[in-house]
C-alpha cells in the first residue's frame, strides 16, 4: 500500500468529519432512564425475564416512572463490556445487568459506579462490591424441597438424586443442599444419581436406567423439569412417587395430570421486575439497602403444601390448572409469573398477549 | 519519424490510464472499507454527541483493541496464505496465567508478561513446525492447537476468575497529549507494520503468501517462513491476551473464541486476501474499528441489538464483493 491510499483514506475521513452532524436529544425529566444490559436470550428463562421486565414497567406502581432500555449483547464478555460503555456514556439512572462473566465486567461496572451510576447485578450476578446483587436464594430451594420430600416419605424410603450438568457449579449446589438436608433422616437412602443435564431427554432415560436397577424407589429428586421423571415412572409401569423439581409450566402440568405429589421450586423470571424495583427505590430515596445482596424468595409451586421448619414462613402456591399452570401456554415457562406487587399475565409473559 | 511521433501519445495516454486504473483496482477493496468506516462514522456522528472529539477515538480504540491486536497476527498469517484458530486458545490461555500469576508488585508482572508473550510466540512457532514438517492443513493444526490450550487454560482456572493489580487495569486510560494509550499503541502498531513489510523478512512472507512455489525455487526456505508467521501471530494474540486483562481485570478459560473468527473478519473486511499475498495492517485496523462501530452504531440507532451481526455479515459480503470483483477486472485487463 503507498501513501497515496492512506492520504485518500484520510481524506475521505475528515470529509465525513465535516458532515457529522450533533443531534439534540429531548428529555423528559420525570421517568428514571434504567438500563436492563442482558449477555443472552437463549433460553425461555431469559426471554420471559426481559419481556415481564417491559411489562412491570408499563403498568403496576411502576407505569410511567421508568424509561426502561433493554440491551441485549451476544453472550461475549467483550461485547457486553461495549455495550455497558455506551450505555454509561448515556448517564442512564440505573443499570441492570445479567452478566456474562462474575468477573471479567468488573472494572467497566466500577467505572458505572463512578459516574453515579446505581448498578444492580441479577441473575448472574457479579463480584464487584459497588454493585448490588439480586438473585434467588439457593440455599433455601433445594433445603424446603429436600425436606418437603422427606416429609412426604415419613422420613423413610429411597430416592434418586438427580446431578444437573456436570461441572456447573449451581448444579453441585443443588445436589449438595439436596444432600445436607437428608443426612437428617437416616432412614432416607440415596440410591442412585444422574445427570439431568437440565433437559427432559437426559431426565427420563437417567430415571429410567436407574428405575431399572433398584425395585424400590420411593421419591426422586430432580434438578430439572421433574415431568421426565414422572414419564419414565409411568413407562416403567412403576407407582408414582413424590418428584421434586423447577417451576417450569411442563412441570406443574405433568404433576397435575399425573397425580403425583411435586414440589417446584422457582427462580422467578421476574427477577428484572424485582431489580427494576429496587432501583427505583434507591433512585427515589437515595439509599442503599443495607446489605450488598438482595434475596428473592419466589413462591413455591407445588401439589402438597407444607410448613417448612427450616425456613419458616416460605410461601407455597398449590397447582391449580388455569391458575398457576398454563394448558394453553409455552412449556418453558417459569412459574409463578408475577411478583405481588404487579400483575404480569402468562399471556404477557410468554410473550402472546391480546 | 513522423509516424512514431504521431504514435507516441497514443501509446502512452492508454499506458497511464492502464497504470492508475491497476493502482485502484489493487486498492479496491482496502478503499472500500474505508468507505464503509466512513458510512458507519458518518450516521454514528449524526446520531451521537461528541463522537469527533478525543475521547470518543480513545474509547473507541479502547474498545477495538484486543480485535485490533488478535488481528494483526491472524492479518500476518493470512498474507502468508494460512489461517490461524489457535489464537483463541492463546487469548485464554494468557488471560488465566496472568489473572492468576499477576501481584501487586510490577516485577512480577513484567516477568510473567514476558513469559505470557513467549509462550505465545512458542506456541504459534509449533504451530508453522507441525504445518511445515508434516505437511498439515493450518486450519486444522490451529484447531487442534487452540482446543489442548483451551482445555490448560481450564485447568489451570475452570471459571472465571483470578484477578489483576488496580494499577494495570487502569493501563487504557492513562493518557499522553490527550491520547490514550491504546491509541499510543495502534501508533506503534502502525509504525511496526510499515517497519515490519519492508523487511526481508515481511517480503519473503508476502513473496511465499502470493506464490508458495516459485517462493521456494527461489530459495526461501518454507518451514522458517512457517515458524515465524505462525510465531509472530501466537506473539500478537499473548498481547491480545495481556491488554484484554486491562479490560476485564479478571482471566477467563473461554474468552479466546470470541476473537476468532472476527479477527478474520476485521483482516478480510480491510481487504486482506484469504488466499495470501495480499494486504495491509491498516486495512485490518479499519476492518476491527468498523466491526466495533457497528456495536455503537446498533446502541445509538435504538434498534435490536440482533442487527449488529446481520450489519456485519452484510459489511463482510460487500468486501468480499468488492475483492473479488476488483480481482475479477484486474485478471480481464491482463488478458
Amino acid at each position: 500500500m503507498k501513501l497515496h491510499s492512506v492520504l485518500m483514506c484520510a481524506a475521505l475521513a475528515v470529509t465525513s468529519l465535516s458532515a457529522g452532524v450533533a443531534p439534540v436529544v429531548a428529555q423528559d425529566k420525570k421517568p428514571y432512564v434504567i438500563y436492563l444490559s442482558n449477555n443472552f436470550v437463549g433460553n425461555d428463562w431469559r426471554q420471559q425475564m426481559q419481556r415481564v421486565a417491559q411489562v412491570s414497567v408499563d403498568k403496576g406502581p411502576l407505569a410511567g416512572r421508568v424509561e426502561l432500555h433493554i440491551e441485549v449483547v451476544e453472550n461475549t464478555v467483550q461485547a457486553q463490556i461495549n455495550s455497558l460503555n455506551n450505555i454509561i456514556r448515556e448517564k442512564p439512572d440505573a443499570i441492570l445487568v445479567d452478566a456474562a462473566s462474575d468477573s471479567a465486567l468488573n472494572p467497566t461496572i466500577k467505572r458505572a459506579c463512578d459516574a453515579g451510576i446505581v448498578v444492580i447485578s441479577f441473575d448472574q450476578v457479579v463480584t464487584e462490591p459497588c454493585a448490588l446483587t439480586l438473585a434467588s436464594n439457593w440455599e433455601r430451594i433445594p433445603a424446603v424441597m429436600a425436606e418437603w420430600m422427606a416429609v412426604q416419605l415419613g422420613g423413610k424410603g429411597n430416592v434418586l438424586i438427580d446431578r444437573g450438568l456436570a461441572g456447573a457449579p449451581i448444579s453441585a449446589q443443588l445436589q449438595e443442599g439436596y444432600e445436607k438436608v437428608l443426612k437428617d433422616y437416616p432412614d432416607i437412602k440415596v440410591v442412585g444419581y444422574y445427570n439431568g443435564d437440565y433437559a427432559l431427554g437426559p431426565e427420563q432415560s437417567g430415571v429410567a436406567s436407574l428405575l431399572a436397577a433398584n425395585p424400590q424407589v420411593d421419591g426422586i429428586l430432580t434438578q430439572g423439569y421433574g415431568s421426565g421423571a414422572i414419564q419414565a415412572l409411568k413407562d416403567a409401569g412403576r407407582p408414582m412417587v413424590p418428584v421434586v423439581g423447577f417451576s417450569y409450566n411442563v412441570a406443574a402440568l405433568t404433576c397435575a395430570e399425573s397425580g403425583a405429589k411435586c414440589i417446584l421450586g422457582s427462580n422467578p423470571a421476574y427477577l428484572s421486575s424485582e431489580a427494576i424495583k429496587l432501583a427505583v427505590e434507591i433512585l427515589d430515596t437515595g439509599k442503599r439497602p443495607e446489605s450488598r445482596s438482595v434475596e428473592i424468595e419466589g413462591d413455591f409451586v407445588t401439589t402438597t403444601p407444607f410448613e417448612s421448619k427450616l425456613f419458616p414462613g416460605t410461601k407455597m402456591q398449590t397447582i391449580e390448572v388455569g391458575v398457576n399452570a398454563f394448558p394453553d401456554q409455552p412449556p418453558g415457562l417459569t412459574l409463578p409469573i408475577t411478583p405481588d406487587w404487579v400483575e404480569i399475565t402468562a399471556a404477557e409473559a410468554a410473550g402472546v398477549a391480546q | 519519424m513522423s509516424v512514431s511521433v504521431a504514435e507516441r501519445p497514443a501509446e502512452t495516454e492508454p499506458a497511464r490510464h492502464l497504470a492508475w486504473r491497476g493502482w485502484l483496482l489493487d486498492r479496491a477493496p482496502f478503499l472500500v472499507a474505508c468507505l464503509m468506516l466512513l458510512v458507519v462514522v458518518a450516521i454514528y456522528g449524526a446520531l451521537q454527541k461528541g463522537v469527533f472529539t478525543l475521547d470518543e477515538i480513545n474509547l473507541d480504540t479502547a474498545a477495538a483493541m484486543t480485535l485490533i491486536l488478535a488481528a494483526t497476527g491472524q492479518t500476518i498469517v493470512l498474507i502468508r496464505g494460512g489461517i490461524d484458530l489457535s489464537i483463541g486458545g492463546v487469548i485464554s490461555l494468557g488471560t488465566v496465567i496472568a489473572a492468576t500469576q499477576f501481584s501487586d508488585d510490577p516485577l512480577t508482572v513484567v516477568m510473567w508478561s514476558a513469559l505470557i508473550l513467549a509462550i505465545g510466540f512458542a506456541v504459534g512457532a509449533l504451530n508453522g513446525l507441525l504445518i511445515s514438517a508434516l505437511k498439515l492443513q493450518p486450519f486444522l493444526v490451529t484447531l487442534a492447537s487452540w482446543s489442548i490450550l483451551n482445555g490448560i487454560a481450564m485447568l489451570i482456572l475452570p471459571t472465571d476468575g483470578g484477578g489483576v493489580p488496580g494499577w494495570w487495569i487502569g493501563f487504557s486510560y492513562n493518557q499522553i497529549l490527550g491520547l490514550a494509550s491504546p491509541v499510543w499503541m495502534l501508533i506503534g502498531l502502525i509504525i511496526f507494520w510499515y517497519w515490519f513489510r519492508a523487511t526481508r523478512l515481511g517480503i519473503t512472507i508476502q513473496a511465499t503468501g502470493s506464490n508458495e512455489k516459485s517462493a521456494f525455487l527461489s530459495g526461501v526456505s518454507i518451514a522458517r517462513i512457517n515458524v515465524v508467521t505462525y510465531g509472530l501471530s501466537g506473539l500478537f494474540a499473548a498481547a491480545a491476551a495481556l491488554y484484554l486483562t486491562t479490560q476485564t481485570g479478571a482471566g477467563s478459560p473461554t474468552i479466546g473464541k470470541d476473537y476468532i473468527l472476527p479477527s478474520v473478519a476485521a483482516a478480510v473486511i480491510g481487504g486482506v486476501s484469504l488466499f495470501g499475498g495480499r494486504g495491509h495492517l491498516l486495512g485490518t485496523v479499519i476492518g476491527a474499528l468498523i466491526l466495533t462501530l457497528i456495536g455503537n452504531l446498533v446502541f445509538v440507532l435504538r434498534v435490536s441489538s440482533y442487527w449488529q451481526p446481520v450489519m456485519s455479515g452484510v459489511i463482510l459480503l460487500v468486501a468480499v464483493l468488492a475483492s473479488s470483483l476488483a480481482e475479477k477486472t484486474a485478471r480481464g485487463q491482463e488478458q
